[in-house]
């Protein structure tokens, strides 16, 4: 195989450090595990996080090389997080982790996409993304056709913040109705926003977590450069994704931009009064965290200050929430390629029925990319007639 | 990619799915591997995980039927030496998804569970309907049920009561022509019966044959275990003492004031002075005692805390704020066995000892000063601490001495260090005609090596008649 080790090399101590006790797989015999690659290993524990914590340390001994085999395994991993959140490997001195799982194995696919070892969903996805500038090999034209009746301004410099839709807010149907109730949320509070059209591009988080460092960076470096450009300096954000990119790899590029989630946008308004929520919500919502708003950036609370703040509305938390919430499997593009598979253990159909068994009948998301692994759940389930998911944004609208 | 498939891939497929079987390179090589400092051990040929007795018994009959080795695996700890089998060819059973609780009891006070439920789940189950079920102090939520029946069994969660075989009642085994065994007094030994009753009632303990038997004679799938109801009154603290003599007077009187017998928690940690240093980062130079005490409520508890603290305050002993902490996370908290917290800060290596507790002091400073001194020797000081302590245990008649190897295995070779170290400590032990605690891997190949001949050739037919291909998890036993 062609390539080296580079990128794992620089986690060898996280690897060695592992005691490979396996507490990222999860343990609970009455709940299917939080880890979706844990949930795909079916019972056979070195295809779970700690086997590939192992995995990684025969690499790095030698003894194991990339192969088109691992990487059907390692591809399936999510990056939510949640085996570094459960990882025992604590610094007894300073009480902090030692080990980051899904650090390492981002590292082993960052040196499987370097060497090309990676599945063909995978190829198709990076291929797309630094073709057409995103993910769904779409004409660039079409980003904010469904923004032309909502007189939406083209982000010109004397915006206070630009809105970034990204890919899905684009082009996924679904996805375009929450772009539209979000837009119109911020026209009701008079915010001077303004939206890139045909000059956005994909953020490039997922090629990040795919491991292709140099598509990163490409794009990270191509964008920095058209902001500086059209004088952007604040950023509010449909994605989590997005978020994750603009606010914690961007600035290693050069690009800090003050970058805030909708959500934390949307919670500061209505304190501030200018969004006012008033007209009942009569329904039970629960509220999903993102991985990569919740355990990646720390933010449990908007969202739900958000919810808190909508009249009638009935809030239910599911059993696992906030730093253990469940992933919906849409990570690291798996919402594209769909390498993880899983029929009904799919983690949105897990997510789904735990929202269900909550007594939640509005499963409320935060992520365009959830709220299509969900949108697909709920009828995999055959819960449409009884459940609705909902992004944020719509709720918000309907009361205000 | 494989260019040889495993003669029963498909066999395995038809019988769990797909989806439960691999023979993956990465993933074989990951069973290699277990959680201790140990070499890595055969990897298996093809791996597969049973959803039911009746699979393992299909799988394990067939297996059998072409000679094929099988390998069982629990929650992958195996901290005392890795799974044995063959290279290349042994089926590795992955008991993880058989992890139910089958049947508890609360009024005739047995729990019956899969055998690749860990511990830690085991307890939660049966702790929510007040009772409480004996297991071991090893890492709550690593270490299998049927793991450790078949190789750890000693003690340390509830010291005075243990070891822990003591309130096994029966098992559900599979045998290498693939029959399914109840042993125990029940459904096995009288078809009319619907559960286990005891040991021995009906037949000869049948069930102590695979108690520790490192699954070389037949796969565990369910285990039956006694229950007791819960004690709710829980204190825990800690004296500090001058010397290991006046330590250990302490805890001899304790043996004989504290009413242990009807009390399930009762646990009394003696502590070397370079353990309570890892603990509490340097503050402390001195012998400590940690104990924990429960009872069903505070009116019977006090008593017996005030025992515990008179035997010490008169042999010397010093109360301690930092003690007092340190025994409530490890016994009221549960952080040592429940979170994993010691072994994730590396204290996986375990290298332990028993013996009659009168002899407790003449072999405990030489076992310890043993291991300080391979450390020491090897100048390995800064990169292997030892966590070194003795604890009374089976109703005080046996002395239980643990020295835990806190390894930065991030230096290079630290790890294969602690290993040789570890392993001059087990052989120093047993040649002085103690005994390790465990029957497992490398550590069962240590004790097999000084059994007697009558017992080998005993051991070596039992051996033959039940596993007569030799299939049986081979390796665990070399000298058989």
């Amino acid at each position: 195989m062609e390539g080296g080790l580079q990128h794992l090399e620089a986690k060898r101590k996280s690897v060695l450090r592992c005691n490979r006790v396996g507490k990222c797989k999860g343990w609970d015999p009455e709940r299917i595990s939080p880890c979706p690659i844990t949930v795909a290993s079916g019972g056979l524990s070195a295809l779970s996080p700690k086997g590939l914590m192992i995995s990684a340390r025969e690499i790095l001994s030698g003894n194991l090389e990339y192969s088109e085999e691992l990487s059907e395994t390692v591809f399936k991993c999510t990056a939510c997080g949640n085996c570094t959140s459960l990882c025992a490997s604590v610094d007894f001195e300073t009480g902090g982790p030692l080990t980051r799982p899904h650090e390492v194995i981002a590292a082993m696919k960052a040196d499987m996409t370097e060497a090309g070892v990676v599945p063909a969903a995978v190829k198709t996805y990076l291929r797309n993304v630094y073709e057409f500038g995103n993910a769904y090999a779409a004409p660039q034209e079409e980003r904010d056709q469904h923004l032309k009746d909502l007189s939406v301004a083209a982000f010109d410099g004397t915006h206070d913040y630009l809105l970034y839709i990204g890919d899905v807010g684009s082009y996924d149907p679904r996805s375009r109705s929450v772009v539209r109730a979000l837009v119109e949320l911020l026209q009701t509070a008079g915010v001077s926003f303004g939206v890139l059209g045909k000059e956005e591009k994909c953020d490039g988080n997922e090629a990040n977590f795919l491991g292709e460092k140099a598509l990163f960076q490409h794009i990270a470096e191509e964008i920095i450069e058209l902001y500086r450009e059209k004088n952007v300096t604040r950023i509010i954000t449909l994605s989590p994704h997005a978020f994750n990119a603009f606010k914690r790899d961007y600035p290693a590029f050069g690009g800090g931009f003050e970058t805030v989630h909708y959500t934390q946008f949307l919670a500061s308004l209505i304190k501030d009064g200018k969004l006012k929520p008033t007209k009942p919500v009569d329904n039970v919502v629960t509220y999903h965290d993102p991985c990569f708003l919740g355990r990646h950036n720390k933010e449990y609370e908007a969202p739900r200050a958000i919810l808190s703040s909508v009249s009638g509305l009935r809030f239910v938390e599911m059993p696992r929430n906030r730093e253990n919430a469940l992933c919906c499997g849409g990570g690291a593009a798996n919402a594209f390629t769909d390498v993880l598979g899983g029929g009904r253990n799919r983690p949105s159909r897990n997510r789904m029925r735990e929202a269900y068994d909550a007594g939640a009948r509005v499963l409320a998301v935060a992520c365009p990319q959830c709220m299509v692994m969900f949108e697909d759940a709920v009828k995999d389930e055959g819960l449409d007639a009884n459940m609705r998911v909902l992004d944020i944004t719509e709720i918000l609208r309907e009361s205000c | 990619m494989k260019t040889n498939r495993h003669p029963l891939i498909d066999f395995l497929t038809e019988a769990v799915g797909a989806q439960h079987v691999s023979d993956a390179t990465h993933a074989m090589r990951a069973y290699a591997h277990d959680s201790s400092v140990n070499p890595p051990g055969p990897a298996p040929g093809v791996a597969v995980a049973p959803e039911t007795t009746e699979q393992v018994a299909k799988i394990v009959g067939k297996a059998n039927d072409l000679g094929v080795s099988v390998m069982p695996r629990g929650g992958g700890a195996n901290i005392h030496g890795y799974t044995a089998g063959r290279e290349g060819e042994s089926v590795l059973l992955d008991m993880t998804r058989m992890r139910r609780v089958v049947h508890l009891d609360p009024v005739s006070r047995f729990v019956t569970a899969e055998a690749g439920i860990v511990l830690g789940e085991l307890s939660r189950h049966v702790e929510e309907h007040g009772l409480f079920v004996h297991t071991v102090g090893v890492p709550q939520y690593v270490d299998s049920l049927g793991g450790v029946m078949s190789g750890q069994e000693g003690g340390g969660q509830n010291i005075d009561n243990n070891p822990n075989w003591r309130y096994v009642l029966g098992f559900k085994v599979v045998l290498p022509n693939g029959a399914i065994v109840q042993t125990g007094s029940g459904p096995g030994t009288n078809v009319n019966a619907a559960h286990t009753f005891g040991r021995t009632f009906g037949a000869p303990d049948a069930t102590g044959l695979f108690l520790g038997d490192c699954g070389a004679f037949g796969i565990k799938t369910e285990v039956t275990l006694q229950v007791f109801p819960d004690r709710k009154a829980k204190r825990a603290g800690g004296f500090l003492f001058e010397s290991f003599d006046a330590q250990w007077r302490a805890v001899s009187a304790l043996m004989d004031t504290e009413p242990y017998v009807d009390n399930l928690y009762t646990q009394h940690f003696a502590l070397a002075p370079e353990s309570t240093q890892i603990f509490t980062a340097g503050e402390m130079d001195g012998w400590a005692l940690l104990y924990c005490v429960r009872a069903r409520d505070e009116a019977e508890l006090a008593p017996r805390r005030a025992a515990i603290e008179q035997a010490c305050r008169e042999n010397g002993g010093e109360a301690s704020d930092l003690l007092n902490r340190l025994a409530a996370e490890n016994y009221i908290d549960r952080r040592m066995y429940e979170t994993g917290d010691l072994v994730s800060a590396g204290m996986w290596q375990w290298s332990e000892s028993i013996c009659l507790r009168q002899e407790a002091p003449k072999h405990y400073l030489d076992w310890r000063d043993h291991l300080l001194n391979e450390v020491d020797r090897r100048g390995l000081s800064d990169h292997v601490k030892v966590h070194s302590f003795i604890v009374p245990f089976d109703g005080g008649r046996l002395a239980f001495h643990a020295s835990n190897l806190f390894i930065d295995d991030t230096v290079e070779g630290v790890r294969e260090a602690a290993y040789e170290i570890e392993e001059a400590y087990r052989k120093f032990v047993v040649e002085r005609g103690c005994f390790t605690e465990n029957n497992q891997g490398r550590d069962a190949d240590n004790a097999a090596r000084h059994w007697s001949p009558p017992f080998r050739a005993m051991m070596q037919s039992i051996k033959q008649a039940i596993d007569p291909k030799g299939v049986m998890n081979p390796g665990a036993w070399d000298n058989l």
